[in-house]
C-alpha cells in the first residue's frame, strides 16, 4: 500500500477533541495589529537610510571605476595612435631632409659644370661653323686651298661666293651668340634639378604606399585614349558602350579602395609596431616604477 | 494578491504592507495560537512573524498563494519559539502554565468546563511533546485543518509522510494521554521514536 493511500486510523475521542481544540482559539488581542504595524513602520524608518547608504556607497565605486576605466582606455588609444602618428611624421621629415640634401646637391653640382659646359658650347659652335664653312667651300669646287683657308670668311671670298660668305656671317654671330644661349640654357637647371627632386619625394611617398599610385593611375592611364571628344564640352560623351566598362571599373575601384585601405591600416600597424618598439625603453622605465607602486600599494591593502 | 500593492509594499510602503498582509493576520494568530497553545507566546510570535513578513516581502514572486506563504513564515516563527523554549527549559517537566495552559483564556466557569479545560491541557501538553516533524504534521492538518496535499507541499515532503507522521502523532498522543493524567518527559518521547516500528 502507498503511504499517500494511508489512512489514518479513526480514534473518535481523540479527533473530537482535537476538532474542539481547532474550533477554540481565542481572540486576536485588540492591540495586535497596532504593535505589528508599529513595528513595521519602526523597521521600514531603520531599513531606509541604510538602503540609500548602501546604494550610494555601492555606486559612487562602481561610476568612478567606470569612468577610470574609460579614461584608461582613451589614454591607452590616445597614446598608441598618437604616438604613432608622431612617430610617421617624424621619420618622413627626415626622409624629406635626406631627399631635399641629396636634392640640393645634385643641384649644386649640376650648377657648378653648367658654366663649364656652358663655356664649351662656343668652341663646339665654332667647330661646327668652321665643319659647315668647309663643306659648303668643298660643294663650290672653285676654292683655292690655301694655308688661309683656316680664315673661313676669307676662304670664301675666295671661293668668290658671296652667298656662302653670308652663310659663315650668319654661322658665326651665331657661334658668337652661343656662350649666352648655353648660359641660358643653362639657368632652368637647378629648376630642373629641384622638380626632379621633388619628383623624386612624391615617387618615394607613393612607394611607401606600396603599389597604390601605379594601381590607380593604371585605369586613368588606359582611359585617356578612350575618351571620344564631343562637339560640345558640356555634352557628355555617349556612355551605352562604355557601361558595363564602367561598372567595372567601379568594382575594381571599390576593391582597390578597400585593398588600398587594408594596406594603408596594415602600413598603420607596422608604424605602430615600430613606433613601439622605439618607444620600448621608455616605456619599460615608466612600467618599472609603475610596477613597483602597485606592488607596494597591493601590500598596503593587505 | 494586488501587484500594485505588492510592488509598493516591497518597495518599503508599510501602508501599502498594511493593506496587503492585514487581511491575513488572523490566519497568523490562530497559527501561532495552535502551535504554542498561549496567548502572550502566540502575540509575541505572532509579531515576530509580520516583521519576517516584511523583509522577506521583497523575494516574494507570487509563485505560491500569499496564505501558504504567510503559513509557512508564521510556522517557522512558532518552530523556532517552541525550539527556543526547549533549550531554554531544562529536561524535567515544566510547571503547566510555562507549556501553554493559561486558565484565564478560557475562563473556565461551571465543572463541565473545568473537566473540558483540563482536557485541553492536558491535549495540549501532550502536542508539545511530540517530535518536531510529528507536531508540525498534526497541527497543520489537525488543528489549521490544512489539506495533506497542500501540507505536504508546506513541508516539502510527500503527501504519504505527512500521513505517517500524522498517524504516529495520533498513536503518541493516545499513549500519553491514556496515562495516568502523568506527563511523559520530553527525552523520554525521543527515546520512544527512536524504538524500531514492529
Amino acid at each position: 500500500m502507498k503511504e499517500a493511500d494511508m489512512k489514518i486510523p479513526a480514534d473518535p475521542a481523540l479527533d473530537a477533541e482535537l476538532a474542539r481544540m481547532a474550533e477554540e482559539v481565542p481572540p486576536m488581542p485588540a492591540d495586535f495589529h497596532g504593535k505589528w504595524m508599529n513595528a513595521v513602520r519602526a523597521e521600514a524608518q531603520k531599513s531606509a537610510p541604510a538602503e540609500n547608504t548602501r546604494e550610494e556607497k555601492q555606486k559612487a565605486p562602481v561610476s568612478l571605476a567606470r569612468w577610470t576605466r574609460i579614461l584608461s582606455i582613451a589614454a591607452v588609444f590616445v597614446f598608441l595612435i598618437g604616438g604613432t602618428i608622431l612617430y610617421r611624421n617624424s621619420g618622413k621629415t627626415l626622409k624629406e631632409t635626406v631627399i631635399r640634401t641629396e636634392a640640393k646637391n645634385a643641384v649644386i653640382t649640376a650648377g657648378e659644370t653648367a658654366p663649364d659646359s656652358a663655356a664649351e658650347e662656343p668652341r663646339k659652335a665654332m667647330k661646327a661653323a668652321e665643319d659647315a664653312v668647309m663643306e659648303a667651300a668643298e660643294s663650290a669646287e672653285t676654292i683655292t686651298v690655301t694655308e688661309d683657308y683656316a680664315v673661313p670668311e676669307q676662304a670664301a671670298e675666295y671661293a668668290g661666293e658671296e652667298d656662302a660668305s653670308a652663310d659663315y656671317a650668319a654661322v658665326y654671330e651665331a657661334a658668337e651668340e652661343e656662350p649666352s644661349m648655353a648660359e641660358e640654357a643653362a639657368e632652368p637647371a637647378p629648376m630642373a634639378a629641384m622638380n626632379a627632386a621633388g619628383a623624386a619625394l612624391t615617387a618615394s611617398e607613393d612607394g611607401r604606399a606600396g603599389k597604390n599610385t601605379a594601381v590607380n593611375t593604371e585605369p586613368a592611364m588606359t582611359a585617356m585614349p578612350t575618351a571620344k571628344p564631343t562637339a560640345s564640352p558640356t555634352v557628355p560623351a555617349p556612355a551605352e558602350t562604355e557601361a558595363p566598362e564602367q561598372e567595372k571599373e567601379e568594382t575594381a575601384g571599390t576593391e582597390e579602395k578597400e585593398g588600398g585601405f587594408l594596406r594603408q591600416a596594415g602600413a598603420f600597424l607596422t608604424d605602430m609596431g615600430d613606433f613601439l618598439l622605439a618607444a620600448l625603453p621608455y616605456l619599460l622605465v615608466l612600467a618599472v616604477p609603475a610596477a613597483a607602486a602597485l606592488v607596494i600599494r597591493k601590500r598596503g591593502k593587505k | 494578491m494586488d501587484e500594485l500593492l505588492l510592488r509598493r509594499a516591497q518597495g518599503g510602503d508599510p501602508e501599502a504592507f498594511e493593506q496587503l498582509i492585514g487581511p491575513l493576520e488572523q490566519l497568523v494568530w490562530r497559527v501561532c495560537w495552535h502551535y504554542t497553545g498561549n496567548r502572550e507566546a502566540a502575540e509575541d510570535c505572532g509579531q515576530e512573524a509580520m516583521i519576517r513578513i516584511w523583509r522577506s516581502l521583497g523575494s516574494y514572486r507570487g509563485d505560491c498563494a500569499p496564505e501558504s506563504w504567510v503559513y509557512r513564515i508564521a510556522a517557522n516563527c512558532c518552530m523556532d519559539w517552541l525550539r527556543k523554549k526547549k533549550r531554554d527549559r531544562s529536561e524535567s517537566i515544566e510547571p503547566l502554565k510555562e507549556q501553554g495552559f493559561d486558565p484565564a483564556d478560557s475562563a473556565p466557569g461551571t465543572e463541565e468546563q473545568v473537566v473540558a479545560a483540563d482536557e485541553h491541557r492536558r491535549l495540549r501538553e501532550a502536542i508539545a511533546h511530540l517530535p518536531e516533524d510529528q507536531r508540525e504534521a498534526l497541527v497543520m492538518t489537525q488543528l489549521e485543518k490544512v489539506p495533506y496535499e497542500e501540507a505536504a507541499r508546506l513541508l516539502q515532503v510527500s503527501e504519504g509522510t505527512v500521513k505517517s507522521r500524522v498517524n504516529r502523532a495520533k498513536a503518541r498522543l493516545k499513549e500519553i494521554l491514556s496515562a495516568s493524567g502523568e506527563l511523559s518527559p520530553p527525552g523520554n518521547v525521543q527515546k520512544d521514536e527512536r524504538r524500531p516500528r514492529p
